[in-house]
């Protein structure tokens, strides 16, 4: 297995357009790092490129320690995955894996070797006799990881593997993927637009947006201190409640009548933004209204708002209120009913919100 | 109708176990001729176009190779030029010639405009209206005649003289695309 090193990594096509800027990222030996974003922010750019797809504009990209720019893709030891799982239609799966080997003119005996190992461990056993278009979407995507597991390479990419799956199926697939890499410790770059597949399965994410890092950190991190107000809406699900604000003498403002003081900490590294706009943001499992704790630690945070919808998960509610003319998500235990139309009283965790920079819209808290 | 798919390789390409992959996995006829060690066309039916799409990943995990395809209804230098392009920008995929046109027609790229005028300079204006009433009538035959004032077997013959005289069989939706665009670009 290996490292990969991307220095000062830049993409621009023919016509101008910048697809990525100036991307600077060390992996290590076995970490999952996930490039996670919206559509066209230049992941897959990314992933294409260390792959040898396309070609590096500038920059350098070094696998164990080795320039690779000019290095042809398939001297560069690499697996890729593909959203759509490329399987040969009229051969069996069996002959899927191995084909790549055979073309190597691997010994029979080490082929056989090798795609039974795979098939094992991919639980396709059974499958070996039969075509692709016998199988399930998973089954193939299944065959899919098993013809990049046969190589035995340095590196595995995967190009939003499990977004051609259902829901279900793709939840099943994400376990599956990540009981995969911890039995082979093989060193992973996952591409993926879904936050959920991000947050679960690496070791460390890299959010990106127009071509531009955003953060990169360990899922924890990246959830509790989000570097600026994309990546705080981004990741996370429900998304985290922002609204604009302003703060002036230790209070964030809302709007004209709702406002709250903030605990001493906080209004200790706000004191530059004294008189100035902000964004104030909280995740919706901070905003809640059955905790006596949080009643009793910010009772000044209390409003009475009207329930708009109520979205049962079974074990809690997730709320939509009007607060001070935006829309605000909390969450509730569903230890009763909660109907539209209905009245509670929700309250902040102040400990876990945030203040961004309007302007910069960078993290201030 | 057969079409043109020329592929251009990153690397020089291992013709035996290229033709064979594709004979492999597609069982109509098809026929390759390479230009040089990386470059060249397969001469198919537009059901290749399939095969292709499913196998140019399959090119690079089992070969190693990183080929664009580029599907025409003739091989030409609009052709070879549209696939350069298509090879320094959208690696490793199966393109229709109409795509990369649109692509180039949005950039502003005059010399790709120039070449696809080029193509149209000699057909006669009858058999182009002819082509251009099907295409706006959306490949309705009928319709098309109508509007032309004329039988459905005269509109019938001139179609069939427009698709011998240009290759472009615009019976088929991207060659219909393709003309669409070529149109545009010639009234410009």
């Amino acid at each position: 297995m290996a490292n990969v090193k991307l220095v000062n990594i830049n993409k621009i096509y023919d016509n101008n357009v910048q697809a990525v800027f100036d991307f600077n990222l060390e992996i290590k030996n076995r970490e999952f790092v996930v490039f996670v974003g919206p559509s066209g922010c230049g992941k897959s750019t990314t992933l294409r490129m260390i792959a040898g797809l396309e070609d590096i504009s500038s920059g350098e990209l070094y696998i164990d320690d080795k320039l690779m720019n000019d290095v042809t893709p398939k001297d560069r030891d690499i697996a890729m995955v593909f959203q759509s799982y490329a399987l040969y239609p009229h051969m069996s799966v069996y002959d899927n894996m191995a084909f790549g080997l055979k073309i190597r003119r691997m010994p029979k005996q080490e082929i056989d070797e090798r795609v039974h190992e795979a098939a094992r461990i991919l639980e396709i056993e059974q499958f070996l006799d039969r075509k692709p278009k016998a199988l399930s979407g998973g089954q193939r995507q299944r065959v899919a990881l098993g013809r990049a597991i046969v190589r035995h390479a340095k590196v595995f990419l995967m190009d939003e593997p499990l977004s051609n799956l259902d829901a279900k199926l793709r939840v099943q697939m994400r376990a599956e993927i990540i009981r995969l890499h911890e039995r082979l410790n093989a060193t992973t770059i996952y591409v993926t637009h879904d936050q959920t597949e991000a947050m679960t399965m690496a070791t460390r994410i890299v959010v990106m947006k127009g071509g531009y890092i955003q953060q990169i950190g360990a899922p924890i991190d990246i959830y509790h201190n989000p570097a600026n107000l994309f990546v705080a809406s981004f990741i996370g699900s429900p998304a985290m409640n922002l609204i604009d604000a302003s703060y002036k003498k230790g209070k964030i403002h809302l709007d004209e009548t709702t406002s709250f003081t903030l605990p001493q900490h906080l209004r200790d590294a706000l004191k530059a933004y004294e008189g100035k706009e902000v964004v104030f943001g909280i995740r919706p499992e901070d905003v809640r209204a059955d905790d006596p704790d949080l009643i009793a630690k910010f009772p000044e945070t209390g409003f009475d708002v009207e329930i708009k919808v109520a979205e049962l998960l079974g074990h809690e509610y997730i709320l939509h209120s009007d607060l001070a003319k935006n829309n605000i998500i909390s969450k509730v235990q569903a230890i009763k009913p909660h109907y539209i139309g209905d009245r509670v009283k929700i309250y902040f965790e102040l400990d876990k919100a945030h203040v961004f920079d309007r302007e910069t819209t960078k993290v201030i808290i | 109708m057969d079409k043109y798919f020329a592929f251009k390789s990153e690397t020089p390409l291992p013709f035996t176990a290229f033709q064979a992959l594709i004979a492999e996995n597609y069982q109509h006829p098809f026929r390759i001729s390479m230009v040089d060690r990386h470059k060249g066309y397969i001469v198919s039916d537009a059901a290749l176009f399939d095969t292709l799409n499913v196998l140019v990943p399959l090119f690079n995990s089992d070969l190693g190779l990183v080929l664009t395809f580029v599907v025409a209804h003739q091989i030409d230098v609009l052709t070879w030029t549209s696939l350069d392009y298509a090879h320094g920008n959208r690696r490793q995929a199966c393109l229709h010639l109409g795509d990369i046109v649109l692509d180039r027609m949005l950039a502003g790229d005059e010399i790709m405009k120039k070449l696809v005028r080029q193509q149209f300079k000699s057909v006669p204006r009858e058999l182009m209206l002819t082509a251009l009433a099907f295409v706006d009538a959306g490949l309705n035959a009928s319709r098309a005649s109508v509007k032309l004032y004329i039988h459905r077997n005269t509109f019938n013959y001139r179609l069939q003289k427009f698709i011998e005289y240009t290759g472009l069989d615009i019976r088929d939706y991207h060659h219909a695309f393709y003309f669409r665009l070529a149109h545009k670009i010639i009234l410009d």
